[in-house]
């Protein structure tokens, strides 16, 4: 239920060993691994081992054919896969080699249909011409040329002022003039290069068609019919390839991507004379385990370091979560990892997040209609938003039973244990929330201190205005103003205020100096006094008002639980208007407010969480845990 | 200020949908195994948005350049689209995308001139600006001599910009320094237009969108000079352009009067961009220079409220990606690794 606790973990033996020492031992998936230069700054003899990995090529090709080929790249065991890597890479070029010329194949095939259909198009717009096609293109002086221009090109004709060309429009769509140019014999090559150059689409009839173009393309339409019938087979040829292969080739490419990704375990590690140096992070835990892998290598030594060696390497943070609270991390990492030496917030946001949302939108009915839908979330589409939407719809479901609220409906059951609809508790349920907020404040507090005894923090723990001076300041402020309020009492003396709220006051203001004196450093003094007492009274003031408006802030838990109702009042309002309380109104009204208010109550509370709530005792900055570990798709 | 906020957020909001359009990681990964235009044309109609502009495209003869010219127009249409959006006050800004489009085609046709291919350069002309543009952007295509260029663009602004400039011995225009004055004109031209439209934060952030382009134009410029070419810091100082946006004057000078390329990165180092350019080397200045400005819009696409931030960021995003598949083009036609095409792009990885 936290940041788990890392080992550092040095690895040193032999380099014949290397490769089988990593493919054994560490890219199991718990080995998070740190650049050894790191950690060997200051030690002479240690070079970096950077060699070009040999598998790159072989790798690159065997994935460049899965994604050409659209192949879902994946794991297939190659356990019984005994080749060696050249065996290995052969197979990879021959199956690109195979699949070229199937492919190769296709391509013909859907070219030469393409350009049937090219003929055919063109042959529609002249249809009408009584012409024979051979009588036009054995033309002795003049030259046709058919095809088809882009509308772009058009207007640059006008510009070369020759008379060597002619062109033609008969047609027009989108981005093309369908059309035939005219030129004489002798300059037949440069107009052609012009035409080509302006992106003229030349279609050559005079190949495939011959004699009226009604007859051409008869014929044409039949032959276009055979190939693609060709076309078919050559595109099934493609798709049994893969059927036979497919299989073979998954296990080539994951034995491929193993030596290739256990080869890249050398960026991180140093070698000295003939010895390698690995240094990584390992979760106490499994520390047993992973040691025990080592048994089998006489030559190579995993020595576990104590915490006080590890101070120069900060800790990735591996979160161990029950699984109740194990999908807040998916927000907790939204706003940052927690630092190793902080508490992990999952298991308090856990609690905090859902309930304040079943407070929010507390309705026995809507609450299930969301749990159906988070049900659906998560075991359809896998988001972990499902996981969190469900516990938060149980305390919903908690919330709408002693609201007495279900679907809006707010008599169906006996009893009503929170009477929140009640008009005259209005001012009761908004005070009630400042009044959770203070104390969700206070705790927050008092995790800061945590915090800061972890982290031998002084400023944090003793002077901050989440320290143990801002706990005075504040919890003896509130209890002053609660006594007065609620029962007339009036407690405050002249005594009370000195001790309590201005002395804790100025030691917030001072807390830099103050921990500087703490620490024992020599320049606690502020160089420039004038600035340095203007900006702690501006600072001062801005943490009075950050107290009041965040405790404020809460209110907002009470004004959605109103809101919440009033929006349901409405909704049987209009039931009522459209005629004795019509059910679909009802249905439709639910709807929406489930909609609305859960998506609205959902970020309000996320809000607090992180606004209000972290800010007062969370930092986040930690490093992410990434134990190394082949992954096979891409 | 000078604009309806209705129209503002609308037209945010639609450029939002627009850029969610893009092309995936996914898509890009699938692109780089093509292997050939037609492959390309084919994968592009069917599987990505381009699909509307390419449907009346025929992949199995589609020409490269074609294909090319395609994209290139579908970055203008989506401009135009966003025009619909935009009040008559407003649109004195948004021509700068306009401008920016005959700056590139005049510097085509010196470009032409200069190789003495005046001929061809009518075959890249893009037909579609050309009723948007000041002057005749046809008559470019007709031009012989330099003198034919000034005729041209006798009443426009950019007259006075190339009467300075005369050929040389060898009949060709110096193109590094005229581009460089054109590329003044269109900033200096910017962002006064910046400053007599807008006001408060939209102003700051449309000026350093802008800015993080000029200054990492700069950087690049410099790095690129030391390391590859022998010039004085006062050479290198006039091929600059004189606005600076998160790094001054002065930090720009030290970098400069750097003895080696080595110790310019040094200094590059300890300004505001340092930090992005850490891991880098300078082979890839150019590169990662595109990356910091590519990430920098897609933050501000991301959050900005104002139109015309949305616009700049847009078109800088969509420019990019056309950029980047006419790059995968012509890798697969040079039959270069995916891997050694993959490195020449920018922001294909989210």
């Amino acid at each position: 239920m936290a940041v788990a606790k890392m080992k550092l973990v040095n690895i040193v033996g032999m380099l014949k060993d290397f490769d089988s020492v990593v493919q054994n031992c560490c890219i199991i998936g718990d080995f998070h691994p740190e650049q050894s230069s790191q950690a060997l700054e200051n030690i002479e003899g240690f070079i970096p081992l950077e060699e070009s990995n040999p598998y790159e090529k072989a790798m690159q090709k065997a994935v460049d054919i899965g994604v050409h080929s659209d192949i879902t790249l994946k794991y297939n065991s190659f356990d019984q896969l005994e080749m060696t890597f050249e065996e290995l890479s052969t197979y990879i070029d021959s199956s690109g080699n195979a699949l070229n010329i199937l492919n190769g194949n296709v391509t013909k095939h859907a070219q030469a249909a393409a350009r049937l259909e090219q003929i055919l198009t063109q042959l529609t717009h002249i249809k009408d011409f009584g012409i024979n096609l051979d009588d036009l293109f054995n033309c002795k002086n003049i030259i046709f040329r058919f095809g088809r221009l882009p509308k772009e090109s058009f207007p640059k004709l006008d510009i070369e002022e020759n008379d060597n060309y002619l062109f033609f429009p008969f047609e027009e769509d989108n981005l093309y003039f369908w059309g035939f140019y005219v030129m004489q014999n002798q300059n037949s090559e440069a107009v052609d290069e012009f035409f080509t150059a302006l992106y003229f689409e030349r279609i050559d009839i005079i190949k495939e068609a011959h004699g009226k173009p009604q007859d051409a393309a008869e014929t044409l339409t039949a032959e276009l019919k055979d190939i693609h019938e060709q076309l078919k087979i050559s595109s099934a040829e493609v798709k049994k390839y893969w059927i036979n292969r497919g299989d073979a080739f998954l296990k080539v490419y994951s034995n491929i991507r193993y030596l290739h990704d256990s080869f890249e375990m050398r960026r991180y590690a140093a070698k000295y004379d003939d010895n390698f140096y690995v240094i990584g992070w390992v979760t106490e835990s499994d520390i047993p385990t992973f040691k025990k892998r080592f048994d089998r290598f006489a030559d190579v030594d995993c020595i576990v370091e104590t915490t006080q060696e590890t101070e120069i390497i900060e800790p990735p943070t591996h979160l161990i979560n029950n699984p109740v609270s194990k999908p807040f991390e998916g927000f907790v990492g939204m706003y940052g990892l927690p630092s190793y030496n902080e508490i992990d917030p999952t298991p308090i946001m856990s609690v905090t997040y859902a309930v304040i949302f079943g407070i929010m939108f507390g309705d026995l009915g809507q609450g299930i209609v969301v749990l159906l839908i988070a049900l659906f979330m998560k075991i359809k589409k896998k988001m972990f938003l499902g996981d969190i939407m469900i516990r938060c719809s149980l305390f919903s479901i908690i919330f709408g039973i002693l609201y007495n609220s279900i679907f809006g409906f707010e008599d169906l059951l006996p009893f009503t244990v929170l009477p929140i609809h009640n008009k005259e508790n209005i001012n009761y349920v908004l005070l009630i929330s400042v009044g959770l907020g203070i104390l969700l404040i206070l705790f927050c507090m008092v995790l800061n201190i945590i915090n800061g005894i972890r982290q031998k923090n002084i400023e944090k723990l003793l002077f901050s205005q989440n320290g143990l001076s801002g706990l005075i300041f504040y919890s003896s402020l509130i209890t002053a103003v609660v006594l007065l309020m609620v029962f007339n009492k009036n407690i405050v003396s002249p005594l009370f205020l000195i001790c309590l709220v201005i002395i804790p006051l100025l030691l917030i203001g001072l807390k830099e100096p103050l921990s500087k004196i703490c620490e024992r450093k020599k320049d606690w003094i502020p160089k420039n006094k004038g600035e340095f007492f203007i900006l702690t009274f501006f600072e001062l003031f801005e943490i009075l008002l950050s107290f009041v408006s965040n405790t404020i802030s809460y209110i907002r838990i009470g004004a959605f639980i109103l809101s919440h109702s009033a929006m349901m009042i409405a909704v049987f309002t209009l039931a009522a208007m459209a005629g004795h309380s019509s059910p679909v109104v009802i249905v439709f009204g639910n709807i929406f407010v489930i909609g609305l208010e859960g998506l609205i109550v959902g970020i309000q509370g996320l809000r607090l969480q992180f606004y209000e709530i972290f800010s007062r005792f969370y930092e986040g900055g930690g490093k992410a845990y990434e134990p190394i570990k082949i992954k096979y798709e891409i | 200020m000078a604009y309806s906020s209705k129209g503002s957020i609308a037209l945010t909001t639609k450029l939002r949908a627009m850029h969610g359009k893009r092309l995936t990681q996914q898509n890009y990964r699938d692109l780089l195994r093509k292997q050939s235009v037609t492959e390309i044309a084919a994968y592009l109609k069917q599987q990505t948005f381009y699909s509307d502009i390419m449907h009346d495209i025929n992949e199995n003869s589609v020409h490269r350049g074609q294909l090319e010219s395609v994209l290139r127009k579908q970055l203008f249409a989506d401009y135009t689209k966003m025009l619909h959006y935009v009040g008559q006050n407003e649109i004195k800004f948004y021509n700068f995308f306009i401008l920016r489009m005959e700056i590139e085609e005049i510097l085509s046709c010196i470009r032409a001139l200069n190789a003495g291919h005046q001929n061809e350069y009518i075959f890249s002309l893009p037909s579609y600006i050309a009723e948007h543009s000041k002057f005749d952007l046809y008559a470019l295509a007709k031009v012989k001599t330099y003198d034919d260029l000034l005729n041209i663009l006798k009443n426009t602004p950019f007259l006075d910009i190339l009467k300075k400039f005369d050929p040389n011995n060898e009949n060709k225009l110096d193109i590094v320094r005229v581009e460089n004055e054109f590329n003044k004109y269109y900033y200096s031209f910017l962002l006064k237009i910046i400053e007599q439209n807008f006001t408060g934060i939209t102003k700051e952030r449309i000026e350093g969108s802008f800015g993080i382009q000029i200054d990492l134009e700069n950087i690049s410029q410099i790095m690129r000079l030391k390391k590859y070419f022998d010039v004085k810091s006062d050479y290198i100082k006039t091929l600059l352009l004189p606005f600076y946006s998160k790094i001054n004057k002065n930090e720009l000078n030290t970098i400069i009067e750097a003895p080696d390329a080595e110790q310019a990165m040094q200094a590059l180092m300890q300004t505001k961009y340092g930090r992005l350019f850490e891991p880098y080397s300078f082979d890839y200045i150019d590169k990662y220079a595109q990356q910091v400005i590519y990430d920098n819009n897609k933050k501000l696409l991301s959050f900005s409220d104002s139109s015309a931030v949305s616009v700049v960021s847009y078109l800088q995003l969509k420019r990019t990606e056309i950029n980047n598949i006419i790059s995968i083009i012509e890798g697969v036609r040079y039959s270069l690794n995916p891997s050694e095409i993959e490195k020449i792009l920018t922001g294909t990885t989210d």
